[in-house]
């Protein structure tokens, strides 16, 4: 029986660097559970605290009842992925997968009956006897998979195993392993930087950010509802848009841009997707999308990016107060250009290409999924009734 | 103001000045003295130079005496000496080289036991008897034995040395030992730690009282035939054994331990020679006097003695003055002043008869009297070391034989391999042997080199790869003006000496002269007689020995080199970058001065080691008595000096291994050594092969452990190939030819050895 993970306020430091603080969430038996961030912030830490690679500090870690933070590694029940897959490169890919049974000194017949169980199911047969150098990077991956597979783990742990990977193949494995997990349903942490595989992949998503847990929730609770600035600009691609404007009578103005929200009066941050971004004008106008006139503004083309199924359009509005980025890393890029912020919508992809730089569009936002964030704290501000779905 | 300034500054430029004028006048004078000495007037007449290797008080007497000899009226304007200090080391060598070309000098001191081999390169000039300064049988006995060879005289006798007994007078209340047979009843009346006579037993010269006390001669009645380890005087070899096991001596019985005990006032008495004076302890109480050297059962007995002379150059060109200075400086005069100043015995009886009179009062000169008696009855009842150069075979296999004895080995198996060493000596010369089908041979080989080469190049410059190397511009010309200066060092640093020593090889030696004997020396190194296989010595020994050095060695280095560097890797080791300096240091000190401290370390008595292990009951234990003892010190020094680079090697190929490997391993359930035997040594191994044969290579050739260690002790057991090739060139004869084959073989052995291990290297490579 799988059992679930339980973090109590666990830390990590090393001399004077803190890289974990009060790290505490639960997950339940058998779950997806994806640790993203971006990198640095402690998440691959983690996942090797829970490992048994690294001491843990303070707190404590708990698989079921059982308290894992003086168990050795391999009594943990705890089965690793590492990003460089860590074959052992003078063996065969049988004697890889061998390993685990063959340093618990298995009879050769076990061993060779679970190397066929794990080659069967992730289709390593015609790859047994190579050596892992005269593998693919996805082969690799899969016997990395496999040699953790034979020792029959309670606890995967994958450390962002897709990364050294080319995109088309990061999207097959992602596969795979989504239903090998469904299939296998245990536990599993699985360490990404890359927000859509844990969009994609998580039953529940955690996410770090300078070692501390920014939220923990459900892939749509995290879309829908983030807790916090972060959580927003990092979840969804493109990110979030935010703007820092004044409400005043229940309107909330940056610039020329206006959009009724009720909520006191004050200097709050806001918050729309791209797909809320509505055209009422030119190609791929939202057909009977209608506002009031006091809702729309008025925005110039400044870029098009045609992606395929999409577009996104970057539009110059007037007086925009965007807000920087600090989920990606770098300094606010546009706290100072105030003059006119960038926002960015969203179009069908086949309108696109019907913009052009220097188009004037009219638009408006969705209010009800408008995000609201404190100007200063950027913890998310509770609007009544909490934005539904369209 | 200014003005007296500037008077001052004047004054200060010209003090300066004038130091600077000082200084360099000094300088002119110490550089250009040898200058200044040239032009000085010479005095007129014939020049006989002098050469010598004498030091301190021994020389300002020679120098004395040839002043006085210049000032002697008869001699003005007619002859004059000039003496010149060579080296002691390069003498004979300097001898050797200058005299045939007639650059040497006319006159010459050493002792008489190179006459020989000075004789054999016919550097000596014979003496005629009417010319020596004393009647010939005037001369105290014996002593013109030591410079006559075949019935003629090549030496003027001017003092000899001999051994004596030094006894501490507190220990011997009623007397010095007067016989051995008392040795060992005087044991038990010494206390406990004390020991009744010491001496170097592990050399001939100090065992040399025992021997002729026994009976023994080195030559048979003509002179040639090595009488030495002939009986009755063969088993005195023996009693130094005897005497360690029945506590008479101590357990390590070689000269610097002897004189540090007697000093040390635990040693009853003490045989040893003129040149000694009893320091320490005893040296400063003064509690000690000297006395004839014991008799042997009941028959007095004397030692080696080593005879002093001048000798006159073969190709003086003025024989005439050059033996009136001899006969001067061997003469009364010369006696005289030597005993005065020197306490060097005479050599003539009147000199004797001069002794005889005196009476002094005071104790020191007392003494100095004695020990000038003692040396005569020495003289008396011993040998003048025989000068025929088939002396310098008889000292190692006479050591090898005492060792054996001292070590308890079985004598008689002992004495056999003395004996067949010596007998070595004998071997009929090869004859010389036709070179034409060896040159036809190395002809024909040559050519066939040549062919193959052309051949190689030919290839090259036609195949494919040659065509990329026209199409890049990189061909094999425009490449040699690059490597010229790197190949000819090659050529003339290691093909050059490769070639000449392939070619002695094929070549005997004897006295500066090859002849061509062929395959001689191989087949002598290669077919040792059938019961000689196996034995010390023989080269099947050596090279058995040699692959159990190389082995062990590389073994221990890496298990070593890995196992410390293994400790070193952890980061929570925060002393690392310290331990790693420390650990790196033995490979930083040259290897010779290791191998003497570890040499030191374990010497029996004192040494360290013997020390530590004390509560296994090691005191006193002899690491060079036994084959493998003495191999163990030395696999112990060469590892101390050789893991250190294996550590280094490893270090830097753990560095290779990701961390998230043996973290795989680790969460795999591999134990430490699992995770070590698996992943980090497959790891390693392709980083560690290449300085295994490196390793391999150096610690088979490694000469200065094994020279400076146990020296090949026990009896040459443990000499690897290569310290046997050096014994064979410089300690057994100069069998140059012999060694060169001993060398070539060792190349052989490593070419092949290279040719597999870089065969085996291939497929990790691929």
């Amino acid at each position: 029986m799988t059992p679930g993970l339980t973090f109590d306020r666990v830390g990590k430091r090393y001399d004077q660097t803190v890289v974990l603080s009060d790290v505490s969430f639960v997950t339940e038996p058998g779950e997806f559970v994806v640790l993203v961030g971006p990198s640095g912030c402690g998440k691959s830490t983690l996942l090797r605290m829970v490992a048994g690679l690294e001491t843990i500090s303070e707190g404590t870690i708990k698989a079921g009842d059982r308290v894992m933070n003086d168990l050795p590694p391999q009594d943990r029940g705890v089965g690793m992925v590492f990003q460089s897959y860590a074959l052992y490169p003078h063996m065969t890919v049988r004697e890889n997968l061998a390993f685990p049974l063959f340093v618990k000194k298995t009879p050769a017949a076990d061993q060779q009956r679970a190397v066929q169980d794990v080659s069967a199911i992730l289709g390593l047969d015609p790859l047994l006897d190579r050596f892992p150098k005269q593998l693919s990077g996805g082969q690799r991956q899969r016997v990395a998979i496999g040699r953790c597979l034979v020792r029959k783990p309670e606890i995967y742990c994958f450390d962002e195993p897709l990364s050294n990977l080319d995109a088309a193949l990061r999207a097959q494995i992602r596969v795979e392993i989504k239903s090998l997990q469904r299939k296998l349903q245990k536990t599993t942490l699985y360490v990404t930087h890359d927000q859509v595989e844990a969009m994609t992949l998580a039953d529940r998503i955690v996410v770090l950010n300078r070692g501390i847990v920014q939220q923990v929730g459900s892939p749509k609770e995290l879309y829908t509802k983030p807790a916090n600035r972060f959580v927003a600009r990092f979840i969804g691609t493109p990110s979030m848009s935010l703007m820092r404007g004044t409400v005043a009578a229940g309107r909330f103005s940056s610039g020329v841009l206006q959009v009724p929200l009720a909520l006191p009066d004050g200097e709050v941050v806001a918050g729309v997707r791209v797909e809320d971004v509505i055209m009422l004008s030119g190609a791929g106008a939202a057909a009977g999308a209608s506002a009031h006139d006091n809702d729309t503004f008025v925005a110039k083309v400044a870029a098009v990016e045609p992606v395929g199924e999409i577009g996104y359009l970057h539009l110059e509005v007037e007086g925009l107060r965007l807000e920087g980025d600090e989920s990606r890393g770098g300094a606010k890029a546009s706290d100072t250009g105030a003059s006119a912020g960038l926002l960015l919508a969203s179009v069908p992809g086949h309108a696109a290409f019907s913009y052009s730089p220097g188009d004037e569009v009219r638009l408006t936002l969705r209010a009800r999924r408008c995000h609201v964030f404190d100007a200063t704290t950027g913890k998310a501000v509770q609007r009544e009734p909490a934005g539904g779905e369209a | 103001m200014t003005a007296e300034r500037s008077i001052g500054g004047k004054d200060n430029g010209m003090a300066r000045a004038s130091w600077g004028v000082i200084v360099l006048v000094l300088l002119v004078v110490v550089l250009f003295r040898p200058v200044a000495q040239a032009i000085k007037p010479v005095p007129d007449g014939v020049k006989i130079l002098l050469w010598h290797s004498q030091r301190g008080e021994e020389r300002d007497t020679l120098e004395v005496l040839l002043r006085r000899f210049n000032a002697l009226p008869e001699n003005a304007g007619k002859v004059y000496v000039e003496p010149l200090g060579v080296p002691d080391a390069s003498f004979k060598d300097k001898l050797v080289r200058n005299i045939p070309r007639g650059s040497g000098p006319d006159l010459f001191v050493r002792p008489h036991n190179e006459l020989g081999e000075l004789h054999g390169e016919r550097v000596v000039g014979e003496v005629n008897p009417a010319d020596l300064p004393f009647p010939a049988a005037h001369y105290a006995s014996k002593l013109l034995d030591g410079f006559s060879i075949d019935g003629h005289l090549y030496g003027y006798p001017l003092t000899y040395k001999g051994l004596f007994l030094f006894y501490n007078t507190k220990l011997n209340p009623s007397g010095p030992p007067r016989d051995v047979r008392d040795l060992v009843a005087l044991r038990s009346t010494l206390p406990a730690g004390t020991f009744p006579l010491v001496y170097d037993a592990t050399s001939l010269y100090f065992h040399s009282p025992f021997f002729i006390g026994a009976g023994g001669s080195v030559f048979g009645p003509d002179g040639r035939t090595f009488a030495i380890f002939q009986e009755p005087a063969a088993t005195s070899f023996d009693w130094p054994g005897a005497w360690k096991r029945s506590g008479v001596m101590p357990p390590e019985p070689n000269y610097n331990e002897m004189v540090r005990l007697f000093q040390a006032g635990q040693a009853a008495a003490i045989i040893c020679g003129p040149w000694y004076r009893p320091g320490g302890a005893i040296g400063a109480s003064g509690e000690w006097a000297v006395a004839p050297i014991p008799a042997v059962n009941g028959r007095p007995t004397g030692s080696f003695v080593t005879v002093e002379g001048v000798y006159l150059s073969a190709r003086s060109r003025h024989p005439q003055e050059a033996a009136k200075v001899a006969a001067f400086l061997a003469g009364p005069a010369g006696e005289a002043e030597r005993f005065d100043r020197l306490s060097l015995p005479p050599v003539s009886q009147a000199g004797y008869a001069r002794l005889d009179a005196l009476t002094p009062s005071d104790p020191q000169q007392r003494r100095r009297l004695e020990i000038v008696r003692v040396q005569r009855a020495s003289l008396e009842n011993g040998l003048v070391t025989p000068n025929s150069e088939r002396m310098g075979a008889v000292w190692t296999p006479a050591m090898d034989l005492l060792q054996a004895s001292l070590a308890g080995r079985d004598f008689a198996k002992a004495l056999e391999d003395s004996r067949y060493t010596l007998a070595r000596v004998d071997e009929a010369r090869p004859a010389r042997v036709d070179w034409r089908p060896y040159g036809a041979v190395l002809a024909a080989l040559l050519g066939l080199g040549t062919w193959l080469l052309v051949a190689r190049l030919r290839k090259q410059t036609a195949g494919h790869e040659a065509a990329r190397a026209r199409l890049t511009g990189f061909s094999t010309g425009a490449a040699l003006p690059y490597l010229l200066p790197g190949l000819s060092a090659v050529i003339i640093l290691v093909f050059v000496p490769l070639i000449i020593g392939a070619g002695m090889s094929l070549y005997e030696h004897e006295h500066g002269s090859f002849t061509f004997v062929g395959l001689d020396n191989f087949h002598k190194i290669l077919l040792p007689p059938m019961a000689r296989l196996f034995q010390a010595r023989s080269f099947y020994f050596a090279l058995a020995v040699t692959v159990l050095w190389t082995l062990t060695n590389v073994v221990a280095h890496i298990s070593l080199g890995i196992f410390t560097a293994l400790l070193l890797r952890p980061s929570w080791n925060r002393l690392r970058t310290v331990y790693r300096l420390v650990l790196i240091l033995p490979w930083a000190i040259p290897n010779y001065i290791t191998a003497l401290m570890w040499k030191g370390m374990f010497n029996a008595q004192v040494g360290a080691v013997n020390v530590l292990l004390a509560p296994f009951g090691f005191t006193g234990f002899n690491w060079f008595d036994r084959f493998h003892t003495a191999f163990i010190a030395n696999l112990v020094t060469n590892t101390w000096l050789g893991f250190p680079f294996m550590m280094v090697v490893t270090l830097g190929a753990l560095q290779s291994i990701p961390s998230e490997v043996e973290e795989a391993a680790m969460l795999d359930g591999a134990s430490r050594w699992q995770r070590f035997r698996y992943i980090v040594l497959p790891y390693i191994r392709p980083a560690l092969l290449p300085s295994v044969i490196l390793g391999s290579v150096w610690t088979f050739n490694m000469f200065n452990i094994i020279y400076l260690v146990s020296g090949g002790e026990p009896g040459s057991q443990t000499d690897i190939l290569i310290s046997e090739a050096y014994r064979w060139a410089f300690e057994r004869g100069q069998r140059f030819g012999y060694a060169a084959a001993y060398s070539v073989l060792i190349f052989l052995f490593l070419l092949l050895y290279s040719r597999i291990t870089s065969r085996l290297q291939k497929p990790e490579g691929t």
